[in-house]
């Protein structure tokens, strides 16, 4: 498989930066639950988690850079699995965008191409609590019962 | 569909949404079947193909909680 080099972009990060000045709102609070390089670069059979968190760490760093409104706190899988525990957190790199005390919108793995895009526009939304749904569909999402778990299941493009 | 999905959890905090790399997590991807991308699995029991409407999506929500489909938009 080829290996992913998520590097921004001098141009994409001064679009970013200026899509951000322009449209971000609120402060918006992301979480990544990754591990330490010496762990990424161990090999332990039956692990899934020990690929890509470096890269996304540093995906993340550049990301945040284009906007003071937003903030990163970097969580160590395995050193603080307590923390992982609280969050329902079983693999890595997890990115959990944070709105007010929820903490259900989660991205598993590294988010490039069109899931840059996504995370993105995430951003935007959560910052500016306007979502893009029909009036209709809000109302019956707010009416739902009971806990649903949705997976999206995504390559990067 | 990630979009959808994420936009959906924002409405109601009940909803969890990952929006899940399959090469990441080949092993994960292996286990729930998933054979092709966009799939999306809501509560592992109701699952979608490929890329649908907003409408669509919100049905196959509401069935998975066992709710009756949401009148037309």
């Amino acid at each position: 498989m080829q290996r992913l080099t998520p590097m921004l972009k001098e141009e994409d990060r001064s679009t970013l930066k200026q899509r951000f000045k322009k449209e971000l709102k609120a402060e918006v609070n992301i979480t990544l639950f990754t591990q330490s390089t010496a762990a990424s670069l161990l090999y332990v059979p039956g692990r899934e988690q020990s690929r890509y968190c470096l890269e996304t760490q540093q995906l993340l760093e550049k990301l945040v850079s284009t906007s003071d409104k937003l903030k990163l706190d970097i969580v160590d899988f395995h050193k603080q699995s307590d923390v992982a525990k609280e969050y329902g957190v079983d693999k890595i790199p997890a990115i959990i965008l944070n709105t007010n005390d929820n903490r259900n919108l989660r991205y598993y793995g590294i988010p490039m191409g069109y899931e840059f895009v996504t995370l993105v526009e995430d951003l935007i939304t959560i910052s500016r609590g306007v979502s893009s749904l029909h009036p209709n569909t809000r109302k019956a999402l707010r009416k739902l019962q009971g806990p649903v778990h949705i997976q999206v299941f995504v390559t990067p493009t | 569909m990630a979009r959808l999905a994420h936009a959906m959890a924002l409405e109601n905090s009940g909803i969890t949404a990952d929006v899940v790399g399959a090469q990441e997590f080949p092993q994960l991807a292996q286990k729930l079947l998933i054979t092709s991308v966009p799939r999306t699995l809501i509560n592992e029991r109701v699952q979608i193909k490929g890329v649908v409407e907003e409408q669509e999506f919100l049905n196959k929500v509401l069935e998975a909680v066992g709710q009756k489909p949401a009148v037309a938009l």
